[in-house]
């Protein structure tokens, strides 16, 4: 069940050219880009940890996609996604974020319902992929 | 922030990602409802065309120009957006103002 | 129907393509002609420059053809005396490759051995990959660069930054240009002990010392800059100058001559301070060297020189 989070993540994954188009088109609007990743697919999960750091000061998108080839080698088998962030005054925020690795087999959610008072059911997603300890779980 | 609604499809997307720019609600209610595949579909076809589009733009390609071809191509790797494209593809928004009238002026008894 | 055709490449191989015209429309002239200007002799440069240009041109056109050789390595060795230009020209062979097209970004990324080699075990090579991601798109501009390689000191990391080097300089060819510069003595020591680093430069460029006519131009181009100049007798005795110094221990071309000029300007201010007509100094006495704020010099004083 391929993960839909991000932008881009309807289409077949980008190959490495267009995540280098995408990359320049980032730099050339002057914005920081960074890469994380993660092994807990959770929707909610707006934490992910952060490899290297926000490369502020990239030129081109061979450095950064040179930093996304050690992020690969590292960790084949988590969730790993670019982001790019403005900081122009009054944003401040991230203007692209997309993922450009996943693991080899995504197990996908299942549906959690919690019954409360007076039957009141509330629900919740969980990941299958969470019933394993971090680091074994793909 | 523009919101665009009303009557808005997946096959028109090269054009409100060219007018509205990225910083817009779309507001895609028949668009999606009406879809032959059922709601979901309808809401995938909607996604996919937007990023398909705006892949394309960032790329730099000219998505006026080359929108529809860009569409067509995504729709290979998605069967909702295919069938979008065919039940909607023809529909645009030029026609007639409503403004304009419908009536022919006739000779009456005032004039 | 004409076999000889090919609708993919569009010529023919009877067809003759016009370079004149290329070379118009490309902005190789206006490059060339700004070196030509602003820096002073420098032949063995400027001739590889004009060769690297041509390359440019010449392998444009094989590609709109259709016929490519893949990105030429553009890897340098500047070596030289001190104050021959090798710092300054790095600097502007960014702007060179970047308008012929050769590199992206067209930064330059300066650094010397401390950019590079980290204090402890496992410190260098991240140091070493930040600055090579920072450089991609441009020109790696290495200052001294022998000093990486210390064989006399086994807990020195200088290795692991040339290997890391070493690799990126073959594989990414088309992503960096990597530029190493130093005296000639200790840089050919340098090779010699590393001929993988040596085999992938692909351009040595030797930084002549400049002849006494150069630095003369060299002074008046400085001179300009800072909108002084010289009197006919100061030019005369600036030129006897340069003959005198030459020979004297730690000439630094160049830079002797800049701090020849900021010496003279000390010397005109302490004698316009010490005029007797100081109320009307003239536009004219502030922007002109007098030949004895030249000759004030130590240099013209010394009968022998010792060392």
């Amino acid at each position: 069940m391929k993960l839909t989070q991000g932008t881009f993540s309807f289409l077949p994954d980008l190959d490495d050219q267009q995540i280098r188009s995408q990359v320049e088109y980032c730099l050339q609007n002057g914005w920081a880009v960074s890469i994380e990743y993660t092994d807990d697919p959770h929707p909610r999960n707006s934490y992910w940890e952060m490899f290297g750091t926000p490369m502020f000061d990239i030129r081109d998108a061979a450095g950064i996609l040179t930093e996304l080839r050690a992020c690969r080698q590292t960790f084949p088998e988590h969730y790993i996604k670019l982001n790019a962030f403005d900081s122009t005054h009054g944003r401040e925020s991230l203007r692209l974020s997309f993922i450009v690795g996943r693991p080899a087999r995504e197990p996908g959610f299942r549906l959690e319902r919690q019954e409360g008072a007076g039957r009141a059911v509330r629900y919740t997603t969980h990941s299958y992929s969470t019933d394993r300890p971090e680091g074994e779980r793909y | 922030m523009p919101v665009a609604s009303g009557g808005i499809h997946a096959g028109q997307m090269h054009q409100l990602l060219h007018y509205l720019g990225e910083d817009v609600v779309l507001q895609f209610g028949g668009g999606t409802i009406g879809h032959p595949m059922g709601i979901a579909a309808g809401a995938a076809a909607n996604r996919v065309a937007l990023e398909a589009m705006v892949l394309a733009r960032n790329e730099g390609r000219d998505i006026w120009n080359e929108g529809p071809d860009i569409l067509v191509k995504a729709a290979r790797h998605c069967a909702p957006l295919r069938a979008a494209l065919d039940v909607w593809g023809e529909i645009t928004f030029n026609y007639e103002s409503t403004d304009t009238p419908d009536f022919v002026p006739t000779a009456t008894a005032a004039a | 129907m004409n076999a000889s055709l090919n609708p993919q490449q569009g010529v023919s191989e009877a067809e003759t393509l016009d370079l004149d015209a290329a070379f118009r429309d490309s902005h190789v002239g206006d490059v060339l002609e700004g070196l030509d200007r602003e820096l002073v002799g420098l032949a063995p440069v400027k001739s590889r420059i004009r060769d690297i240009a041509a390359l440019l041109l010449i392998d444009r056109l094989r590609r709109d053809l259709g016929l490519s050789a893949g990105a030429p390595s553009l890897h340098m060795s500047f070596t030289g005396n001190p104050g021959t230009g090798k710092t300054t020209v790095a600097l502007r062979m960014a702007q060179i490759l970047h308008r012929l097209g050769y590199v992206r970004k067209g930064q330059l990324t300066a650094v010397t051995r401390d950019d590079l080699v980290g204090q402890y075990i496992g410190h260098t090579a991240p140091k070493t990959r930040e600055v090579l991601k920072r450089a991609m798109g441009g020109v790696l501009f290495i200052d001294e660069a022998y000093y990486l390689y210390r064989p006399e000191n086994e807990r020195d990391y200088g290795q692991e930054a040339i290997e890391i080097l070493l690799q990126v300089m073959e594989n990414q060819r088309e992503d960096l240009v990597v530029i190493l510069a130093g005296y000639p003595d200790r840089m050919s020591t340098f090779f010699r002990s590393n001929p993988g680093m040596s085999s992938r430069i692909a351009h040595h460029i030797e930084f002549p010392d400049y002849t006494p006519d150069e630095l003369a131009a060299i002074a008046r181009l400085m001179l300009e800059r800072m909108q002084y100049r010289l009197s006919p007798a100061a030019d005369v005795a600036f030129r006897e100058y340069i003959e005198r110094r030459k020979g004297r221990p730690h000439f630094a071309n160049a830079r002797s001559v800049r701090n020849a000029l900021d010496r003279a300007r000390l010397r005109q201010a302490s004698r316009l301070l010490s005029r007797d007509d100081r109320g009307a100094v003239s536009r004219n006495d502030l922007m002109t060297l007098e030949a004895a704020d030249i000759r004030a010099s130590r240099v013209f004083s010394d009968v022998e020189n010792t060392t």
